[in-house]
């Protein structure tokens, strides 16, 4: 036993990051101990973070904040963690704390702490979250980065991006405040978007794979202030940026990238049929035990019976012991039962 | 993140289901791996191996109780894994073959600790009854243990089954009628082997 867990040690790594990540999700900085099992063990991350506000922040209007990460070479299996946070006390820190809605991220979700596959090739990456303030307090943000590198975790944050949300000007172009756009799709389906807006009369759509070439279309008129445009299907799990430039009275505007991200039609099925199935699976091992239990219970109970018969038989005479029963068959008063014992006795007086 | 207990203590949100998940499914695990252990031992002793009373004495209880604890404990983790899941429900296949199995091993130990409880330390007086007791008890540890690794697979992408290759990415999902026939089946064994095991349990007494 002892040896077998040797072995098993042997095999992991002794640094307290998880090399498989811990997937996209709203983290805070230190996301309780479960991207680095223990942060006293951390070191100081060799990268260098950069963050920088795309364009101005209005209130109730997505802006993007772009995060530069460059300075760490990873083996090819490495994961790159990265948070942005408005905090540095390792709690309470996401954008929701501060009154910022993530609206989407690199990766095709909303969460402000993504992973990317290191990769030995670059030691550059570039990702960027689009947010909404619902303040216009000042916020600081931070870019932390959590990675592993040669058995050992290693953290690091960025100087802090002091932001100033504006009331929005009057007549600007823009989308409607309480506008949020589609994140996900199902692979093979064409997507029509919708986009709520204000003040803009006209709507042209940049759209492209990520890193692929841009491609313009004019955007529908569908209804007042609500435009659409249609995306193509996707073959196979991907993820699409796309970006409106709003023209009316006011200054023309563009907004940040979104993303949507198609994958894998979403699981679909009974949950009473999950339950039923897995109770009827726990009932039929209990049945299947206590039948075996049972069977072997009762045949060592008839195993039983058969010694205890033996046992008897050998305290029963024996029939071929019986002594002969005289001419004239049993002597008055005696039972065939009192002959088998005693028989022999009889016809010893008798001689 | 969805809260348990959110009341208690004039309403502070005293702990999130997902830390809830991890105590509990750090008892149950432990438990298990404990029992497991112990069964390892006695299927050894079944087959005349590490021959102890006091090694059989030792394991027999210790391995029944680590069972019987890790059993109480294992609700609590399924009820609190399944709230404290994206979306609160069961909604990927590993997710579902997780509550699959630990259905399964939950129904073995419920049964190796009934035929303990029902035919006492006579369960391991003959090799076929032993070798039951001993495999149904192994077998609810490993699947268990293996639905553990499948927490890990989920949320950190790997664990240690990953060197066996195992693919749960697919799952059974049995049409109703065939549910209820193994319901009613379970149902009906179960029912007939207690009757059977408390009317030998009443001649042996």
């Amino acid at each position: 036993m002892i040896s077998a867990m040797i072995i098993l040690l042997g095999f992991t790594s002794f640094g307290g990051a998880n090399p498989g990540g811990v997937g996209d999700g709203n983290f805070d900085m230190q996301c309780g101990g479960a991207c680095h099992g223990d942060a006293s063990q951390n070191q100081t991350s060799p990268a260098l973070l950069e963050l920088t506000l795309d364009s101005t922040a209005y209130l109730d209007l997505p802006v993007s904040v772009t995060a530069k990460v460059s300075g760490i070479q990873f083996s090819s299996s490495d994961k790159v963690g990265l948070f942005l946070i408005t905090d540095t006390t390792g709690h309470s820190d996401l954008p929701e704390d501060a009154d910022w809605m993530v609206i989407s991220d690199q990766n095709g979700g909303a969460n402000n702490y993504i992973e990317l596959a290191g990769s030995s090739l670059s030691s550059e990456y570039t990702v960027s979250w689009t947010i909404k303030p619902e303040t216009l307090q000042p916020t600081n943000f931070y870019l932390s980065i959590h990675h592993g590198s040669e058995n050992t975790p290693f953290f690091g944050i960025s100087d802090a991006l002091t932001v100033n949300p504006e009331n929005i000007p009057d007549n600007l172009p823009r989308l409607a405040s309480d506008y949020s756009p589609a994140i996900a799709r199902d692979i093979g389906e064409n997507t029509t978007m919708l986009v709520e807006t204000l003040d803009v009369q006209t709507m042209t759509i940049e759209w492209r794979l990520i890193d692929g070439q841009s491609v313009f279309v004019n955007a529908t008129n569908s209804d007042t202030d609500q435009y659409s445009f249609e995306l193509p299907a996707a073959l196979q799990p991907s993820i699409i940026e796309w970006r409106a430039i709003l023209q009316g009275d006011g200054p023309d505007q563009t907004t940040p990238w979104f993303r949507i991200a198609a994958q894998e039609p979403a699981l679909i099925v009974d949950q009473l049929q999950i339950y039923l199935q897995s109770l009827a699976l726990g009932l039929f091992f209990v049945g299947l035990v206590l039948t075996l239990h049972n069977r072997f219970r009762t045949t060592e109970q008839l195993q039983q019976d058969v010694e205890l018969d033996r046992l008897e038989d050998i305290t029963q005479p024996d029939e071929q012991a019986m002594a002969p029963l005289p001419e004239g068959g049993l002597p008055p008063g005696w039972t065939i039962e009192q002959w088998k014992w005693y028989g022999h006795e009889y016809l010893e007086d008798s001689k | 993140m969805e809260m348990v207990w959110p009341r208690i203590l004039g309403g502070f949100e005293v702990i999130s289901s997902a830390t809830f998940h991890v105590i509990a499914t750090e008892l149950v695990v432990g438990s298990f791996a404990m029992a497991g252990i112990c069964f390892l031992v006695k299927t050894l002793q079944s087959f005349n191996f590490l021959a102890s009373k006091t090694i059989s004495e030792v394991t027999d209880n210790t391995g029944h109780f680590a069972l019987g604890f890790g059993l109480i404990a294992t609700p609590f983790a399924i009820m609190s894994g399944i709230s404290s899941s994206p979306g609160s429900d069961i909604s990927s296949p590993l997710l579902i073959n997780k509550m699959f199995l630990s259905m399964a091993a939950t129904g073995l130990a419920l049964s190796v600790l009934y035929a303990r409880y029902a035919i006492g330390q006579r369960v391991w007086a003959n090799k076929q009854s032993s070798l039951t007791q001993a495999f149904a008890g192994l077998g609810a540890s490993g699947l268990m243990l293996l639905t553990a690794s499948l927490g890990g697979k989920f949320t950190r992408n790997e664990s240690l089954f990953d060197a066996f290759n195992l693919s749960f990415d697919t799952i059974l999902l049995m049409p109703v009628w065939a549910t209820g026939v193994i319901l009613i089946t379970g149902v009906s064994a179960t029912v007939l082997a207690v009757l059977g095991l408390r009317r030998n349990s009443a001649i042996q007494h």
